[in-house]
């Protein structure tokens, strides 16, 4: 059993062939690192909960059409918890978790328009006029 | 929720999951998502899997300082094979295409100047047929060389000389097989009228291209994740009548993803 202790101090005991899809600790338990508790400190215990989740699932179940399901469900919350969870499945780099997430994320951009994509994600425009002027004649294609 | 926060190689990880002319509507989005949806990751992504097998096998090298470079340039055809076919990907999607030159296909009695003649087209040749009896073309294509989980569509690429015959007089034969797989219908080999408003079920006709030549529909299929090595067979024959036709010119057999 490995021990995880969250960024707020929650504790976490997991098998270890559930630890070692988190790559970044398996490197760890490489390493010797594990004997005592592993500090995660760029996650909460909230979203570690949630990663240790998934990866269970994902442990447990081969059945290609429930894992599809179950991750549909899994997926389905607010903004804030999909960059939390990307972010750490991004730190712990967990490809199952990094890939979901980043498909979510990309399937909110997809053929949204430049002011919509700017709008939904808080981003401002920092480019001058000229600047986008040029970029937007350089991918003149994606806008026809 | 601000997608500043996440680091560069997430943006870019998000934006190689939407689509190449979403990865180039996000360089307009900040500077920032610019340079995440212009890295070589992204386009790798988008590219072919086994884009540096089809760069060595082009006739002519091709020049790229970036993957996304690479992805517009291998939109336009390009000669590869030795010249025998031409290649390109589809803009939308990064999907194979081929055309397959008069010069990769099987053409009865082509070598035979009496019936045949070869002129230059492009970089390739056209085969022009004087005069026969017996039509028959065929191509091939390894289903290994098309993207995976790909409906495609097989079409030959003709024209009619103004001194074509006997071509139409009786509907010529097209079958397109792969694996298990085997499709079949018929064409009445003339220049599209717009006039024509009734068909036969296996009835293709053909159309006109933008490029002014015409296009007849082999057959369609679906490549799937490729793990056979299996090869697509199309063909056209006119055998059965016994009366002259002349005047059809070949560029080829050009197979592309279907929209």
């Amino acid at each position: 059993m490995i021990t995880l202790t969250s960024s707020d101090g929650e504790t976490f005991k997991v098998d270890e062939v559930v630890a070692v899809k988190m790559q970044t600790i398996e490197h760890m338990m490489e390493d010797g690192c594990a004997e005592t508790a592993i500090p995660v400190p760029n996650v909460t215990g909230k979203i570690l909960a949630k990663a240790i989740d998934f990866i269970k699932k994902h442990v447990e179940t081969t059945k290609k059409e429930e894992l599809r399901a179950w991750d549909a469900d899994f997926i389905k919350v607010d903004q804030a918890t999909l960059y939390d969870l990307l972010m750490a499945a991004n730190y712990l780099d967990i490809k199952g978790l990094l890939d979901l997430t980043c498909q979510r994320v990309a399937d909110m951009i997809k053929g949204k328009s430049v002011e919509e994509i700017r709008e939904i994600f808080n981003i401002e425009n920092d480019f001058t006029p000229e600047e986008e002027k040029e970029i937007r004649k350089a991918n003149q294609w994606a806008f026809e | 929720m601000n997608l500043d926060v996440l680091p560069q190689d997430c943006i870019s990880h998000i934006i190689s999951c939407t689509s190449p002319r979403d990865a180039c509507r996000s360089a307009m989005v900040s500077a920032r998502a610019r340079r995440a949806g212009d890295s070589d990751s992204v386009w790798e992504r988008f590219l072919p899997a086994d884009y540096k097998q089809i760069l060595s096998r082009l006739v002519s090298p091709l020049v790229f300082s970036s993957k996304k470079e690479l992805y517009f340039k291998l939109c336009n055809p390009l000669l590869i094979d030795e010249g025998k076919k031409s290649f390109s990907i589809s803009k939308a999607t990064g999907k194979k295409r081929y055309m397959l030159s008069a010069r990769d296909l099987s053409v009865t009695w082509s070598s035979n100047a009496l019936y045949w003649s070869w002129k230059p087209l492009l970089q390739s040749s056209a085969a022009e047929l004087r005069t026969i009896c017996w039509l028959e073309i065929q191509g091939k294509i390894k289903t290994n060389m098309l993207s995976p989980n790909t409906t495609y569509e097989a079409y030959l690429v003709v024209k009619f000389a103004n001194r074509a015959y006997g071509l139409d007089s009786l509907p010529s034969e097209i079958s397109l097989v792969v694996g298990n797989y085997e499709s079949h219908g018929i064409v009445y080999l003339r220049y599209p009228d717009s006039n024509k408003m009734f068909s036969m079920k296996e009835e293709r006709i053909p159309c006109k291209r933008e490029d002014g030549w015409v296009e007849i529909e082999l057959g369609e299929f679906y490549n799937d994740d490729g793990g056979d090595d299996e090869e697509v067979k199309m063909s056209l024959r006119e055998v059965k009548g016994h009366h002259l036709k002349g005047g059809l010119i070949i560029e080829g057999i050009e197979i592309r993803p279907k929209d």
